[in-house]
């Protein structure tokens, strides 16, 4: 599904260049949800906005689904932005000016597409998530959990291939914290979604199916979640405390 | 307070946009109005028009507008100027700056900024008045000798005007620093400001009819009412400009908060960020549009008196002579030798001189009046006026137009652009008093006869200032018996000569005919020896009394025998038409340079506040072109419209208003709107070219190149 692979990114910050990530690979799954983690600095945003071609990288590749992104003009990128990558951010960035069933349908609205079916999905979304009664709110007038999982309604609009997420949780409280990471389960037990999802929040990647550690713009290592959950969260803490230890 | 200091400079750079907007506004300003105030007070335009005329007035009553003007356009940039810095002091103080530390260094800041763009805009304004000047100089160079030059009083006054400016500014920012609350000072510059109503169709109806009705009530029914009913209803409906108003804001604010599913959701879902980006900045917005609205209406309006004044000053020339006066015999005024004298003196020569014998006496007359109900009311008088009689022989002399007058009839003198009207008629008058045989001569009315040169006074030969031509043997019968008082001399002639030295001659043959005037002749411009009679005491003090300054006679003057000198009446329109134009086109550029200034800020609010949005989409696969279809339209919203309101209404208005004066338009009027129009295309194209700046300026602001 995902693939990335050798990719190198730095940084030119007046006459010092900054390596940020250095020989980075890995793949993800079709239906799998994976969390990064590591220490702040490690270059996590910055791997998410090179897959999402936000920013430029100096050497390697990252292709989806057999599509190498990096030969891409900008309005293709726009185009597998919009279809195939669904983006949740920790700041929510919903349109304060949009009802909440509007802003789910915005992916849509940018593709000017038939307003039926947008409406249609973007209910059956918002009831996925529990939210339906909340269609007719502006931003303002919901909680942070609410308007996260808004966002992970809007994310699924166009049944993208890929779920990129930033610290979805960083803002929030672990009860909202926990509704969203369940949002993300439930829309890949549902509609089979693949989520990658940038994290230091090692109880919401406690439920993940695998967890990248990075540390100074490499992999540090992966862990699979093979048991429960418990468990799981037990042997992350276990190798944050040793990256942590390890300074 | 050293380190705050350096602090401050180093944001002062990352700032730069903000603050070259901020200084050059008031640079602006502060040249605009001290080229006007060096410009008015030079002796150039002092000498031309003395204290208390008219024109000198409007001169100063345009100037107030002007200044008010460019004061409200400084407060709403310092507002914005405030509104960008007050992030900045937000963070000072959250970080535990004193309070009263950064208010210091605020003032200090915009003091310094404000004295050094005073000083450049005074300097300019200095170069602008002398070019301005040089050209009224240019312009009026055939009628005046007068000099542009600097005067203390025009630099005083352009320094005050700045120490006004100066003063708003840190009384604005000395209210600015005083929110205490730091979460409301960083938020400040994000403030949102919901629009409250989705509104209907009905209202964006509503206010198109509003607008129209009421810019029809104030400016057309009045007339209407009046030419059908006789019905005065007074300047209370002007309030009807209210209304107009009011339906530009509903249209506007429609234009910008209307968002319905309505009959087509597939275009509301279309257009669906546009109305999200829109919300929070409807209320700021609808007010920009207001104001650019109104300004260019404003613009308009002012630079309309170019093309009207230019038709309007040519029909007014129409005199069969150049000079025309009368007085009564009982004084010794100038006569044919002496005027010839006076011209030699002069290095001119008098030509085609001719006079004749009037007389004044009682006739009879129909009065109109207002009444409190403001229903027209006649009265017939017997002795209604006393009016200017003459025989058909001497007027013969004077025009050389033959009148057969058989006895017991009359002709009527009237101006060659006089209609009668709803207080005037012709023909009214059907009896002369014979003061020789104490009885009245019944007349009939035959017709008029058009002379201009023969209704010089205010009333242009109509109601109780008629002039009326008689058979010689009717003029015989009322002469007898009358004193010099009640004999008139009526004189026109024509010169040859120099424009200057005509003027001249003008000047001193005033002089000469005031002076030497009789006390009989010492009366206002609307005496009537008839209604004095009526009236009594309380008459004559109103009317006795001519105002006249026999050394200028160009300043305001309320006299019945002022006389007319075409040289002196070139002079002056020449010398008005020039320095009103001027002061017109002053006007016109505040306006569009503040439409343009405004136009531009507001679109660069519009991409700040909504970078956060453009992300997001971006990261929602909104590709480049959407999104800067997104933010033109957006920007588009402040110019099309307001634009489209501004220009189509004045253009409108002032075809109204046209057509309104007289009921029809004129080919003069015609083209006079024609030049408006292509005026107001000018306007257009302008406003183009600030709606492309504020584009280039927002995408570079979004990073959409
Ligand atoms: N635009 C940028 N310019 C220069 N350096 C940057 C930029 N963005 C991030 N960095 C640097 O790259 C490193 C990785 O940042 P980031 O990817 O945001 O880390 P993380 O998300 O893991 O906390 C940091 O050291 C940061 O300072
Ligand atoms: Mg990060």
């Amino acid at each position: 599904m995902l693939t990335v692979e050798h990719l190198y990114k730095s940084y030119q910050t007046g006459k010092t260049k900054y390596e940020v990530l250095k020989d980075v690979s890995f793949e993800v799954e079709e239906g799998e949800f994976v969390a990064v983690m590591g220490p702040s600095g490690s270059g996590k945003t910055t791997l998410l906005n090179c897959i999402s071609c936000f920013i430029p990288y100096d050497k390697g590749s990252i292709s989806l689904k057999d599509v190498n992104l990096s030969k891409l003009n900008e309005k293709q990128i726009a185009k597998v932005r919009n279809e195939k990558l669904g983006f949740v951010f920790q700041d929510f960035m919903l349109l304060d000016g949009l009802t909440i069933l509007e802003n789910v349908c915005v992916p849509k609205v940018i593709r000017k597409e038939p307003y039926k079916q947008m409406e249609a999905k973007a209910k059956k979304l918002l009831k996925m998530f529990g939210i339906s009664e909340i269609a007719g709110k502006y931003p303002a007038e919901i909680s942070g959990g609410q308007k996260q999982r808004t966002a992970v309604a809007r994310a699924l609009m166009n049944d993208p291939l890929l779920i990129l997420a930033d610290e979805p949780t960083g803002n929030l409280d672990s009860r909202s914290s926990e509704a969203v990471i369940g949002a993300f389960l439930e829309a890949q037990e549902k509609l089979n979604a693949t989520t990658f999802m940038v994290t230091h929040d090692s109880f919401s990647a406690s439920y993940c199916d695998r967890v990248i550690v990075m540390k100074d713009g490499k992999i540090f290592t992966e862990l699979v979640r093979k048991g429960g959950r418990r468990e799981f969260l037990d042997e992350l803490l276990t190798v944050l405390r040793d990256l942590n230890g390890g300074e | 307070m050293m380190t705050l200091r350096i602090l401050w400079g180093k944001l002062r750079k990352r700032n730069k946009a903000d603050y070259r907007q901020f200084q050059f506004s008031v640079a602006f300003a502060i040249m605009l109005i001290s080229s006007f105030l060096l410009l008015i007070c030079s002796p150039l335009i002092q000498g031309a028009f003395p204290e208390g005329g008219d024109s000198s007035k409007q001169a100063w009553l345009i100037f107030g507008v002007a200044a008010v003007g460019c004061i409200v356009f400084v407060l709403y940039v310092t507002k914005l100027f405030l509104r960008y810095k007050s992030r900045e002091i937000g963070i000072f103080l959250a970080l535990g700056t004193e309070k009263h530390m950064l208010k210091r260094s605020l003032t200090a800041e915009l003091a310094q900024m404000t004295s050094i763009c005073s000083a450049i805009g005074i300097a300019s304004g200095a170069v602008v008045a002398f070019l301005a000047g040089k050209l009224v100089e240019v312009l009026v160079s055939d009628v005046y000798d007068g000099k542009f030059a600097y005067t203390v009083t025009g630099l005083l006054f352009s320094v005050c005007y700045a120490l006004v400016l100066f003063l708003m500014i840190q009384f604005q920012a000395g209210r600015s620093m005083k929110r205490t609350n730091v979460i409301e000072v960083i938020n400040e510059q994000r403030r949102q400001e919901p629009m409250k109503k989705s509104v209907s169709k009905a209202y964006l109806i509503s206010g198109i009819v509003l607008t129209f009705i009421g810019i029809f009530c104030a400016l057309v029914l009045p007339q209407i009412i009046a030419y059908t009913m006789g019905l005065f209803v007074g300047s209370w409906m002007n309030a009807f400009y209210l209304a107009a108003l009011f339906g530009i804001y509903r249209i506007l604010v429609y234009a910008v908060s209307s968002r319905q599913r309505g009959h087509n959701p597939q275009k509301y879902y279309n257009n669906l960020i546009d109305y999200g980006m829109m919300k929070f900045q409807g209320v700021s917005v609808v007010r920009n549009m207001l104001v650019i609205t109104l300004l260019l209406f404003g613009g308009l309006f002012a630079i309309a008196y170019f093309p009207m004044y230019l038709t309007s000053s040519v029909s007014d020339q129409g005199y069969e002579a150049e000079f025309s006066y009368r007085y009564l015999n009982d004084a010794d005024e100038p006569a044919e030798n002496d005027i010839d004298a006076l011209a030699n003196k002069h290095g001119i020569t008098v030509a085609d001189y001719r006079e004749a014998d009037f007389i004044r006496i009682f006739g009879s007359g129909v009065e109109r009046d207002a009444d409190e109900n403001s229903q027209l009311v006649e009265t017939y008088y017997e002795r209604y006026a006393k009016y200017d009689v003459t025989s058909a022989s001497e007027f013969r002399k004077l025009t050389g137009i033959s009148l057969d007058i058989p006895a017991g009839s009359y002709y009527q003198i009237i101006g060659g652009t006089s209609t009668e009207n709803l207080w005037t008629k012709y023909g009214e008058m059907d009896q002369l008093y014979i003061e020789s045989e104490d009885a009245y001569l019944p007349l009939t009315y035959v017709d008029t006869v058009s002379y201009e040169a023969l209704n010089i006074s205010g009333n242009r030969g109509m109601g109780d200032a008629a002039r009326f031509v008689v058979s010689d043997a009717d003029f015989e019968r009322l002469d007898a018996g009358l004193d010099d008082s009640s004999r008139e001399t009526q004189v026109l002639f024509n010169t040859e000569g120099e424009m200057k030295d005509k003027i001249a001659f003008s000047n001193e043959l005033f002089r000469e005919f005031a002076e030497r005037m009789s006390p009989s002749m010492d009366v206002m411009e609307f005496y009537n020896a008839a209604a004095e009679e009526r009236e009594g005491a309380e008459y004559t003090e109103t009317f006795a009394g001519a105002i006249v300054d026999p050394e200028n006679p160009l300043k305001a003057t309320d006299w019945q025998f002022d006389p007319l000198m075409t040289p002196l009446v070139d002079q002056q329109n020449l010398m008005e038409l020039s320095t009103r134009l001027l002061m017109f086109a002053y006007i016109f550029v505040i306006c569009i340079a503040a439409v343009g200034v405004i136009g531009y800020t507001r679109s660069q609010n519009v991409g700040l506040t909504n970078r956060q949005v453009f992300e997001d989409i971006k990261r929602l696969g909104a590709d480049l072109n959407y999104r800067k279809a997104l933010m033109r339209r957006q920007i588009r919203k402040v110019f099309v419209l307001p634009t489209v309101l501004g220009v189509g209404l004045s253009i409108l208005y002032e075809m109204l208003m046209l057509w309104n004066n007289d009921r029809i338009l004129s080919t003069g009027e015609i083209r006079a709107l024609l030049a408006l129009t292509a005026v107001a295309a000018g306007v257009v194209v302008y406003q183009y070219v600030i709606y492309r700046m504020s584009v280039s300026k927002t995408e570079r602001l979004l990073r959409l190149e």
